[in-house]
């Protein structure tokens, strides 16, 4: 069989991200996968993405990416992420920690969430971060990857990222997919060809080069060069779908830092009477990102946090249908989600995982494209209201924050506020970012108190569920101890060619 | 410190397969003193009772209520079941298995299938349930632990249960009083209502004794006692996708074939047929649609194709294809066939009732009745059943039986959105939509769509990528994997007989 041309619009972390994503299955084909590298600054995942924070789901993208993931902390300046540190969301500058991976475990269905709200009903001050090894560890600064043995309780860490994504897409993305047989394309995007049909006929380069393809990947940033050209013929199919009326935080800007300290194993949020603060600790350096009310504060106030950044107009939003005709949008230019939602590498992944897999050539591409729209619906959703909620949960007395809790919860947000606060309970939604166990921790974090933990929960003998959580904080802090500092952690990964 | 809006009065209608399921699942609360469930079950009416072929979840439920599996099948006549046998669904004379687990194993980024489409264009690859344990060792008769040295990941084996149900439910309802569930022998007569807003409050027996509750769990059977006579849910009918609509039932004596670890399902003119061994018989039924054939030649068909001597006169069944429009209103939640019915075409009725208590437990009210939790409940539940019906739709649709009316129906008919969409998406490449949490995996999609012959136009291009030889030899690899993992698993019927064989079989 022959083989489909593939030509990827944008050459940020989104564009070599796919082209990677697609180079290493369709090696041997004999397919062609160009990117077109376009010059300037990587806006690929949005304008506040110079530094990004990853979801634990990560560490699989980037296994099924080819990529160790030692080598990805390497090449993009990383550090590793625990989970993450809130403060101010109350209103009382008390700080929470949101813990990945596993922290206790069900009993017989009932969560393990709900037997730390019964042992606090009778009386039991340990909180549900308390039993979380994350957190113990982030807490003292230490760091390891989880060991294969699951009776060790390290087996219940997990982790994410901090990226430097220029540095890492310089140093490990581009390369790799060119040792993949990814053709470099340099060069500016001009004008978009269409046909009658509304499907993308030819690319033509701001020097006149034309470029032909079988499928269009749009991955030029929150321009969206190819899929915004598409919208007149397509209408509604393609259209941006707004997520401005969700938030009073209208302002933000980003930017990297040097930082010589020893990075901290989490990111830190932090809920400030304009708005919110973001910092993520990377090797050497570190990302920070403020989101304001332009109302509240001024962009020059901004500015000066921010070592000169220049704050933009937020633009969160997604379209509903990424992949129109015989184009997908990857990255900013099929959805800009909040930051607080640390989605922007997840989404690609996603997307440009599943497109692998999806690649319609040869013939038609509607059954493809519905199915590939159906899940990003689902996981777009699902970083909307991950970050929403601590919009809607904070306690803070300034107008703008009353403001950010009575934005209306869309669909299925409400029901998930409505369920949690009658009994702690977290609904299922499918295809969605994150794990039910973290969306109850990050209720909890946000000290949301259901009016009575789940009645199954009573069901449980009491002195089996204190014994139970001794014996899990005793572990967990004993292993904690034992941890290595992640600065150590780090500088042994910089260190050599090898995780350990 | 007691929760004051806690549920302490749960009241189940009905002593089926569901009834003494949800009473098993919520003894643990009966058992800790914190909630009275009672059962309610009339002797008079009885039960369906012919629910006899299970789905492997279903060893999940028996593992969290504490159930020992040999203990439990010696007391059921039960046996065990590796999947079913299609025979004439496509056409009349062909036969495919739709086995439990997976085939093979995929390669990188590539499902196993997409190897297998490829090398089969070229004529280098075997039958497709060549590269299953479970299709394979149903063959040849076989189940039991894979022989240490046979074992891979190549091979795993996945099972279900043949039993009799009307054993399980004793079974369910000693474990169920031994755990503080009270029974309640008696038919309703009365169902009282409060007057404000229409919860129910009681049922009244024949005698005249009233049955309290906060929480009705209607287990009432077709009827739908409190959530249709009482509360009215309404009921969405299915019967334009899935027209049979009645069966009957008659178990039999066992024939040469004996013991066979799958459940059969053969085509007939106006629906189908089913076969499920146990220890001391064989179940037998019809399942047809009565604008296609009359109840006498439904039972004349019925009874010709017996492989032994009939033990009670054949039982007939009606039914309407469908679910209740809300599976949960007020203070009802309907479990079981109360709440709806699918042919057990694919054995899920018993796992939908497993599911339907999961989920309630998960959203265990209390007496305030939260609307969005219910919300929550009936749109989970019907998303469920959507699912199934999809996938048994589409048994249906995919024949090749031209020249017979149901069969030539259904086939030309225009199948739900949900259901074209995924037909679509498995024509061009094969590929399978999957929804997260469905109960059929990607296997089960596979084995029908296949055994069906909904044959894909061609394979997801980076299937190409590897060099065919090394293709040829990973399936190679999968296939005697396979083989050396069935040919080391003892007979199914020596397993039984050693292991548990029925008290009085
Ligand atoms: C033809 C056919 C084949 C099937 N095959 C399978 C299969 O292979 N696998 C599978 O999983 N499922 C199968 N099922 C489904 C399975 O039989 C049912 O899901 C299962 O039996 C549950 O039934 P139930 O408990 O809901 O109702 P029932 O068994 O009908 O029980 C109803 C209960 O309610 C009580 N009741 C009703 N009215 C009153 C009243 N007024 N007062 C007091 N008590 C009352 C009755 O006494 C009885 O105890 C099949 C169903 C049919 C029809």
């Amino acid at each position: 069989m022959s083989a489909p041309a593939i030509l990827i619009a944008g050459g940020g972390m989104a564009g070599w991200t796919t082209a990677l994503a697609l180079a290493r299955p369709f090696r041997g084909t004999g397919a062609r996968i160009a990117v077109i590298d376009t010059p300037g600054p990587d806006v690929s995942l949005g304008p506040l993405a110079p530094a990004i924070a990853t979801l634990p789901s990560a560490q699989d993208a980037h296994w099924a990416l080819g990529l160790p993931e030692h080598r990805v902390v390497r090449a993009g300046r990383g550090a590793y992420r625990l989970g993450e540190f809130w403060r101010g969301w109350d209103g009382r500058e008390a700080a929470a920690f949101l813990p990945f991976g596993e922290v206790g475990a069900d009993i017989g269905g009932v969560r393990f969430h709900q037997q730390v709200a019964r042992l606090q009903a009778l009386g039991e001050t340990a909180s549900l971060a308390d039993h979380a090894l994350s957190s113990l560890a982030a807490a003292a600064g230490r760091f390891a990857i989880p060991p294969h043995d699951a009776a060790d309780i390290r087996a219940t860490l997990d982790h994410g990222l901090h990226l430097d994504a220029e540095a890492l897409t310089g140093a490990l993305l581009r390369p790799v997919a060119l040792a993949m047989g990814v053709t470099r394309i340099e060069g500016g995007i001009g004008e978009v060809e269409l046909c009658t049909d509304g499907l993308i006929a030819a690319l033509r380069l701001d020097d006149g080069r034309r470029e032909t393809a079988d499928l269009f990947i749009d991955a030029t940033g929150p321009d969206a060069r190819l899929i915004g050209a598409l919208e007149a013929a397509w209408e509604d199919e393609a259209a941006w779908e707004d997520w401005a009326a969700l938030s009073p935080f209208d302002r933000a800007a980003a930017v990297i830092r040097p930082d010589t300290a020893e990075p901290a194993p989490f990111t830190r949020d932090a809920a400030h009477p304009w708005g919110w603060r973001r910092t993520m600790p990377l090797n050497g350096a570190r990302g920070e990102i403020v989101m304001f009310a332009s109302r509240h504060m001024k962009d020059e106030r901004a500015s000066q946090m921010m070592g000169g950044a220049e704050p933009a107009a937020v633009t969160s939003g997604r379209r509903l249908s990424p992949w129109t005709g015989n184009c997908v949008a990857v990255g900013a230019a099929a959805a800009i989600p909040d930051p607080l939602a640390s989605a922007e590498l997840a989404l690609v992944h996603a997307a440009a995982l599943r497109l692998a897999r999806l690649v319609p050539w040869p013939g038609g591409w509607r059954a493809e494209a519905e199915e590939f729209n159906r899940l990003w619906r689902h996981e777009t959703e699902s970083a909307r209201d991950f970050a929403l909620l601590r919009h809607l949960l904070n306690r803070r007395p300034e107008k703008v924050w009353a403001a950010a809790r009575e934005a209306s919860a869309p669909e299925p947000m409400d029901r998930r506020l409505a369920l949690f606060a009658a009994r702690g309970r977290i609904i299922r939604t499918e295809h969605g970012l994150y794990d039910d166990a973290l969306w109850a921790r990050a209720f909890i974090a946000l000290g949301a108190r259901p009016r009575h933990h789940d009645p199954l929960a009573d069901g449980l003998d009491a002195g089996m569920l204190k014994a139970r959580s001794a014996r899990i904080r005793e572990l967990a802090a004993r292993a904690a101890a034992s941890m290595p500092r992640h600065g150590d952690f780090l500088a042994r990964v910089n260190a050599q060619d090898g995780p350990r | 410190m007691r929760d004051p809006d806690a549920i302490t009065k749960v009241v189940i209608v009905g002593g089926g397969t569901a009834g003494w399921m949800a009473a098993a699942a919520l003894s643990r609360m009966s058992g800790s003193g914190l909630m009275e469930v009672t059962l309610v079950e009339s002797d008079a009416i009885g039960i369906v009772g012919v629910g006899e072929a299970t789905i492997p979840p279903i060893r999940h439920f028996n593992e969290i209520i504490g159930i020992d599996e040999r203990d439990f099948i010696r007391a059921t006549q039960g046996a065990f079941k590796l999947g079913i046998e299609f025979r004439g669904w496509t056409r009349p004379g062909h036969r495919y298995i739709h086995p439990f687990g997976p085939y093979g194993a995929d390669i990188g980024a590539v499902k196993f299938h997409q190897h297998w489409l490829r090398m089969r264009a070229v004529g280098r690859a075997a039958d497709i349930e060549d590269y299953n344990l479970c299709a394979v060792a149903s063959r040849q008769g076989r189940f039991g632990p894979v022989a240490p040295q046979a074992r891979s990941p190549l091979a795993q084996l996945h099972w279900a249960y043949h039993f009799d149900a009307s054993l399980y439910a004793k079974y369910l309802r000693a474990f169920s009083e031994a755990h503080g569930v009270v029974r309640r022998e008696g038919r309703i007569t009365r169902v009282h209502q409060r007057a404000e807003d229409g919860f129910i409050e009681a049922v009244e027996l024949e005698s005249g004794e009233r049955v309290e509750g906060e929480l009705f769990i209607d287990c009432s059977g077709f009827r739908g006692l409190l959530i249709e006579q009482t509360l009215k849910a309404g009921y969405e009918d299915w019967t334009g996708w899935l027209p049979c609509d009645r069966a009957m039932a008659v178990p039999c004596a066992h024939g040469a074939e004996g013991l066979t670890p799958y459940t059969r399902s053969t085509a007939r003119e106006a629906g189908w047929q089913w076969r499920i061994p146990l220890q001391h018989r064989v179940g037998n039924g019809y399942v047809y649609s009565s604008a296609h054939i009359s109840d006498d030649e439904a039972t004349a068909t019925l009874l010709a194709s017996l492989e032994g001597e009939a033990q009670a006169d054949p039982r007939p069944l009606r039914f309407t294809t469908g679910q209740r429009k809300s599976a949960w209103v007020k203070n009802c939640v309907a479990l079981g066939l109360a709440s709806g019915f699918l042919e057990p075409l694919e054995s899920t009725s018993i796992h939908m009732i497993q599911t339907g208590i999961t989920r309630l437990l998960h959203l265990f009210p209390d007496r305030g009745f939260d609307a969005r939790g219910i919300a929550e409940y009936n749109r989970l539940t019907a998303r469920h059943a959507a699912q199934i019906r999809d996938f048994i739709i589409l048994h249906y649709h995919a024949n090749q039986r031209a020249g017979e009316p149901l069969w030539d129906a259904c086939r030309t008919m225009a199948v739900p959105d949900s259901l074209q969409r995924r037909l679509d998406l498995f024509r061009l490449k094969g590929r399978i939509s999957r929804d997260e949490d469905e109960l059929f995996a990607e296997p089960s999609w596979l084995a029908v769509y296949l055994g069906q012959e909904v044959v894909p136009e061609g394979w997801d291009p980076i299937a190409d990528a590897a060099p065919a030889d090394d293709i040829a030899a990973a399936l190679e690899q999968v296939r005697n994997a396979v083989l050396a993992g069935t040919a080391s698993m003892p007979l199914h019927s020596d397993f039984i007989a050693r292991h548990c064989r029925a008290h009085a079989a």
